[in-house]
């Protein structure tokens, strides 16, 4: 009996510590490069606002509704929209609600937001078999803003 | 399209190892800002034809595929809908795609390819001549194709809120018990760059950072001459979803870190992530490079700016399992022995209840260790395993081959 259980641990052992340096060994001569950019490449500092460290295990869903908080979006663009570079008086629309709070594209002058597949759909539907491409975008406004915030 | 040398009017070429446009005939050089170049105006109103309209089809497969006229030799050129340079398949000169890299589409920034082609597949065989379990054919491995490829990012500025609930396990005495943890927090993202190209898989691009920010430079499409490069194809909601990954990742990491406890696991959160709308567009150098290997193509992706190198590759597994297994043996018997002399006296000794729960203790700990070291040596395996089949996948194989040139 005695043997049986030295065996069992000590083939649990063996190969388990086999197992573990062989993986690490794989793992370190075949697999490249497999980590992303670091937090602090990012300035991804956690500001912790709240912290409860004894509680039941009913509690945590209504620790999620308490503290858990929807961030305002803002007037972001549609999500289905192709992302592209807005102009500044787009973002200065989008960034300052109407005044009433009610923010809608008539208030807020944009008739029509749009996107790379709005203006492929228009460029197919305007332009012959040549296909000029040429003003189908819109053009960015020249105002002097500084956007690349580096 | 191509930018012409002003001494030669040959097509110039950027060359990352200068940084300089470089005219392969004259051998003149010129500074991409420098180049006023009349081809920068021809672009924005070249004319495009469909590749279905030409042969009169209605192919699904061509539906995104128009054809340009070479500037030099008056070859077709053909490019999909995201392309924005390529190279002439003809006469081999750098050609930079129309309007797609105009007004709208125009990135701000883009960081020069600083490691040259050569340079990146002499990084490759370095790194894959030091690896103990790859097959000496892909050791000596014959490149069958390599790009320069800019890819589009987003750089992005976002707030993010989320509150966790983390379940571990805590002492209590001799004995551990599950606790439930609850954090909430916020934190800014900076400058973090989001791939927008649908093509390439987010889990790829993300290996490829950190990319060096401080390099970038005004966006010129002369830095483009010589390299592939792609447009932005990604909506709001998927640049959304990329962000609040990646931002969770960091949120729970730093949470989970917060928490003193073991066996650490989020089990509840509620995130919430807005991204500023002020996003800087950019262009950044990936070098992939492919090559077959037991009839698969694998592709290897190098930074083009940091010669950081991302992928994994096919192992030797008749040697790794002799290796596993010859070792596991003779660990075995070396611990059957010492076990075998051990046990009978730690079974044997006086049972007393103090002594009996050190035995207990003292199983429970070998238990545990046995069972640690098996799922870590397992899980790094299957994660190589995982980078191998990301490497052989056809669609980022197709991404970097099917272009012209």
């Amino acid at each position: 009996m005695i043997n049986i259980i030295a065996f069992i641990f000590a083939s649990g052992v063996g190969f388990g510590l086999s197992c573990w340096i062989f993986g690490s060994l794989l793992d370190k001569s075949n697999n490249m490069g497999d980590y992303k950019g670091d937090k602090y490449d990012y300035n991804a500092y956690v500001n912790f606002q709240v912290r409860r460290d004894r509680m039941g295990k009913n509690d945590y869903s209504s620790f999620i509704y308490q503290y858990g908080e929807r961030i305002d979006q803002g007037k972001a663009p549609n999500g289905a929209d192709l992302v592209r570079r807005l102009t500044p008086k787009e973002l200065k629309q989008y960034k300052k609600p109407a005044p009433t709070g009610d923010f809608s594209s008539e208030k807020s002058g944009i008739t029509s937001k749009k996107s790379f597949v709005d203006e492929f759909a228009k460029w197919e539907a305007e332009n012959s078999s040549f296909g000029n491409l040429k003003g189908v975008f819109k053009p960015i406004e020249t105002e002097d803003e500084d956007r690349a915030g580096f | 399209m191509a930018t012409l040398c002003k001494n030669c009017s040959h097509a110039l070429v950027f060359d990352p190892a200068r940084q300089k446009l470089v005219c392969s005939a004259c051998g003149s050089t010129f500074f991409p800002e420098e180049v006023e170049s009349e081809a920068k105006a021809y672009r924005e109103d070249l004319d495009a034809e469909s590749v279905n309209k030409i042969n009169g089809t209605d192919d699904k497969d061509l539906m995104d595929c128009y054809v340009y006229t070479c500037s030099e030799c008056g070859g077709e050129i053909i490019v999909n809908g995201t392309e924005a340079s390529t190279t002439c398949v003809y006469c081999g000169n750098p050609n930079v795609v129309f309007s797609r890299i105009a007004k709208q589409k125009c990135p701000e920034f883009v960081l020069p390819f600083s490691i040259t082609k050569e340079k990146a597949i002499e990084i490759v065989r370095d790194r894959v001549r030091s690896g103990m379990f790859i097959p000496d054919e892909i050791k000596d491995f014959t490149v069958d194709c390599c790009r320069g490829i800019y890819l589009p990012y987003w750089i992005v500025n976002a707030d993010f809120h989320d509150a966790v609930v983390i379940r571990g396990e805590v002492k209590q005495g001799k004995s551990s018990v599950t606790r439930y943890f609850g954090r909430a927090g916020s934190m800014k993202l900076k400058n973090l760059p989001l791939d927008a190209s649908r093509a390439l898989s987010d889990e790829s691009s993300a290996k490829l950072e950190p990319f060096v920010l401080k390099g970038l430079r005004e966006f010129d499409e002369d830095y483009l001459a010589g390299f592939y490069s792609n447009v932005s194809d990604v909506t709001y909601s998927d640049l959304r979803s990329a962000a609040m990954l990646r931002a969770q990742e960091f949120f729970n990491d730093a949470a989970i870190n917060d928490v003193s406890a073991s066996a650490k696991k989020v089990i509840s959160s509620m995130p919430s992530l807005k991204l500023d709308n002020d996003m800087v567009y950019a262009m950044l150098p990936t070098w992939f490079i492919s090559f077959k290997y037991k009839g698969k193509h694998n592709t290897l992706l190098v930074n083009g700016d940091t010669g950081k190198v991302v992928g994994a590759l096919p192992w030797r597994k008749a040697l790794f399992f002799t290796l596993l297994i010859g070792l596991g043996l003779l660990v075995t018997v070396a611990c059957f022995v010492v076990f075998k002399a051990t046990l009978p006296a730690f079974f044997s000794g006086r049972h007393s209840s103090s002594n009996s729960k050190a035995k207990g203790t003292i199983i429970a700990l070998l238990v545990t260790g046995i069972i640690t070291l098996f799922s870590t040596g397992i899980r790094k395996v299957v994660r190589v395993i995982k980078n191998i089949k990301l490497t052989q996948d056809k669609a980022m194989f197709n991404f970097m081959k099917k272009r012209q040139g």
